[in-house]
């Protein structure tokens, strides 16, 4: 009776009654489980509009930021000098680790596809045109034009070139996704216990390729030492050449690349020469060039305000003094800067706003600059002042007049492709592997590819 | 037991004879079959829930995206087999070369070397000298890759590395630089940082032929060399041949070094697929590129393992006589 009753048995007990799962309703089952572990995320996201911000009530402010160990203390006083100022908000900070900026953005960008979107996204240069043409970002034009004022105020002290460089890293149109924020430029830092010893003294603002070749060739002379290392990457290792000779990577707008320009041509013989007469060590992905100056085993090291950590760490700040990259044709260097959007889907925007203004703010870039503040605070003010000149080598207001001739680090869609073409291209003409015309050739067409898919 | 070929042993329960079934035990031994069943699929579930999210998943949504142009924050269209066709540009074919380069290489050097070091340590009299060279071989794999490519990219630095310095008049001085010898090289770091892990398989899998067998061949007039190929090498057959796919597998895989060490360079001859499919996917973010390339390494593995399987088992089989091998496997 209970056989037949139960319907799906069969006759003497002999199948599977309805009570014993099959392998096909198993299967189903854990189809079902794990489709509703992988969507979790996405529901969540799309049900409170943010991945990581709670409710209206709880005040939590979720962000995410490059950064490393490193960094945690300028952002730990970060959170605590604005929640000391917002009693009751909490800001939930998510930190990415990633050696440049690109690779920075990629790792975003991944984490924006898997439904990850805090309510404030710090992004560079790198990566502000693709993430604005997204559309993951609330304009900041209403916020703006309300605090007319305090932001006009903001403008006056920051870099002049700012309104030009957020334009071109901002998609066509009237939106304003970002304001300026913290930037770098690239600068030669000199070991100057290596220089006193070869008898050199520092050079001047306007010195030569010709005044580098000497100064070089007398170091590796008198004191055994490299001259300089030639930085695998792009932004401190490449683009500084290119442009001091009237070159670039691509064309100002971004749309075309012109790595096979005699400018460029010149700027990569130079750099061969130096490596292959001995003066120069070689490119290398992992090789930190900053140490082995740190140790006297290299001159000059071309670098931004980043390389004030380790120099701090390795006490040698006294021993450096940070000059103008030397010209071939004009001063040139790359700039970047950092900047912070505001997601769609954050449900407190206003707390948001409140969030990045304070980023603008006069107490806030006091702060940064007092920290091992790893860029130039945003303020030109503060920027000048003892609180960011303080423990840094002699020099360093260098870095602020670079800006004034500094041209945006080149920052397409595909940018860390284009990136790792170039620098892998630029290491091959180098070290030799390649002739400088057919290595430039080569980029040309491989980079051309990258920036049309 | 059918599935083995043997007979029942007879110390083996038996069935229980079927006999008239009385309602009551009828639903007792359904409700134990019912038991049964749930805690079988409950040990099994994990496995598969996990198998599902992490790779039978990942696998089918590849699959799906190879036929798309996805570039992950946009929108996706079906495009066909367009993705395919970059399989046969000779960027892709150079990097296909390059990683067969690598494969072969990799086994060559983990294999041969291994196995006959293997042999050595096993047939050793001194255990403390057993251990210390099995130490010795297995710390580099203790290690982590990471480590051992960053260690060794420091070692062959053309400026400031020991390997250069000491090698400065010798061609091949500026080993990671040159287009020639620079994926001798990564070879050369790959077998340093991970033979120890095949090296103990093969040790663990000689250790399992009786000595007696050595013993009573000795006692015949048969010399090392001869102990080796007719017993060390057929009795390890098995061992060799799993050695021998699992390098195969892992090798055609390799990213770790090319990432940190050479970047793919020079003159891309170190770029492996793994490592193309991580910039096509991860830089370029050319998802459907990726995907499709990640098909065919994946048709590519699963061909050439069963290849090695069809034609490594017959010849395991051959070697140990045993033809039960390859259904135990």
């Amino acid at each position: 009776m209970t056989e037949n009753t139960s319907g799906a048995a069969g006759a003497g007990g002999q199948r599977s009654d309805s009570r014993t799962l099959s392998r096909r309703s198993m299967l189903k089952l854990g189809g079902a489980v794990a489709t509703a572990g992988a969507l979790a995320p996405a529901i969540a996201a799309c049900s409170s509009g943010s991945a990581s911000s709670s409710s209206k009530s709880s005040k939590t402010l979720s962000y995410v930021i490059m950064g490393t160990s490193t960094y945690s203390p300028i952002w730990d006083a970060e959170s605590k000098q604005f929640e000391a100022l917002h009693p009751g908000v909490t800001l939930n900070r998510i930190a990415i680790p990633a050696p440049t900026w690109s690779a920075y953005v990629d790792d975003l960008k991944v984490r924006i596809a898997s439904g990850l979107i805090p309510d404030i996204i710090q992004v560079a240069t790198e990566g502000m045109y693709t993430l604005a043409a997204t559309g993951i970002l609330h304009p900041l034009n209403d916020y703006v034009a309300a605090d007319k004022d305090y932001i006009d105020g903001y403008y006056a002290d920051v870099n002049s070139n700012f309104p030009a460089w957020l334009k071109l890293t901002t998609p066509p149109g009237s939106e304003v996704y970002y304001l300026p924020g913290e930037d770098q430029s690239m600068c030669m830092w000199l070991n100057m216990k290596l220089f006193k010893e070869a008898g050199i003294p520092a050079p001047g603002e306007d010195w030569t390729w010709d005044d580098f070749l000497a100064i070089a060739r007398r170091i590796k002379s008198k004191t055994g030492a490299y001259a300089y290392t030639c930085d695998y990457g792009s932004y401190q290792g490449i683009q500084p050449w290119l442009q001091t000779n009237g070159g670039n990577q691509m064309s100002a707008d971004w749309k075309t690349i012109t790595m096979d320009t005699p400018e460029n041509a010149e700027a990569a013989e130079f750099v061969r020469m130096l490596v292959q007469d001995g003066l120069a060590v070689p490119p290398s992905p992992s090789f930190d060039d900053f140490a082995y100056q740190a140790k006297g085993k290299v001159g000059m090291v071309g670098c931004g305000r980043w390389e004030i950590i380790e120099a701090r760490q390795y006490k040698v700040v006294d021993d450096l003094q940070i000059v103008q990259f030397p010209i071939k044709k004009q001063h040139g260097s790359p700039v970047g800067w950092d900047s912070y959007g505001m997601s769609t889907t954050s449900q407190n925007k206003d707390l948001a706003w409140d969030f990045l203004k304070y980023l603008t703010s006069v107490e806030y870039n006091k702060t940064f600059a007092q920290l091992p503040s790893p860029a130039i605070p945003a303020r030109t003010s503060i920027a000048n002042s003892s609180l960011f000149t303080a423990n840094s080598p002699v020099g360093t207001t260098e870095l602020l007049k670079a800006l004034d001739y500094s041209t945006p680090i080149p920052s397409p869609v595909n940018n860390d492709a284009i990136e790792n073409t170039l620098q892998t291209g630029w290491a091959d003409i180098v070290t030799g592997s390649i002739s400088v015309s057919a290595g430039l050739q080569q980029m040309q067409e491989k980079m051309s590819e990258q920036l049309a898919s | 037991m059918s599935e083995l070929g043997g007979e029942t042993p007879a110390l083996m329960p038996r069935p229980a004879r079927p006999g008239p079934v009385r309602p009551g035990k009828a639903r007792s031994s359904r409700s134990a079959r019912a038991r049964e069943a749930v805690v079988g699929y409950l040990f099994v579930g994990p496995a598969t829930v996990l198998f599902i999210v992490f790779l039978g998943g990942p696998l089918l949504a590849a699959l799906v995206f190879s036929f798309t142009d996805w570039q992950l924050l946009g929108p996706i269209h079906f495009v066909g087999l367009a993705n395919f066709r970059s399989v046969f540009s000779a960027q892709v074919l150079q990097i296909f070369v390059n990683t067969f380069y690598f494969t072969f290489g990799s086994i060559l050097l983990h294999i041969v070397p291994g196995f006959l070091l293997a042999a050595l340590v096993v047939r050793m009299r001194s255990r403390f000298l057993k251990y210390v060279i099995q130490t010795i071989y297995v710390a580099p794999f203790l290690l982590g890759y990471a480590s051992a490519a960053l260690l060794w990219e420091y070692m062959l630095n053309p400026s400031f590395g020991p390997v250069p310095y000491y090698l400065h008049k010798l061609p091949f001085a500026g080993l990671l630089n040159s287009p020639a010898w620079a994926m001798p090289t990564l070879l050369g770091v790959d077998e340093w940082a991970t033979f120890g892990f095949l090296f103990l398989v093969l040790v663990a899998g000689i250790q399992q032929i009786p000595p007696e067998l050595y013993e009573a061949a000795s006692i015949d007039g048969a010399g090392p060399l001869r102990q080796l190929f007719r017993i060390t090498i057929p009795l390890s057959a098995p061992t060799l041949f799993y050695a021998i796919t699992v390098n195969f597998i892992l090798a055609f895989q390799i990213f770790t070094p090319m990432y940190i060490m050479t970047d793919g360079g020079p003159l891309g001859r170190t770029e492996s697929m793994v490592q193309y499919i991580y910039q096509q996917a991860f830089q370029s973010f050319q998802i459907g590129t990726a995907s499709a390339l990640a098909v065919v390494s994946f048709l590519i593995i699963a061909l050439l393992t069963v290849l090695q399987f069809t034609v490594g088992m017959r010849g395991v089989r051959r070697a140990t006589g045993y033809s039960e091998v390859g259904r135990q496997i």
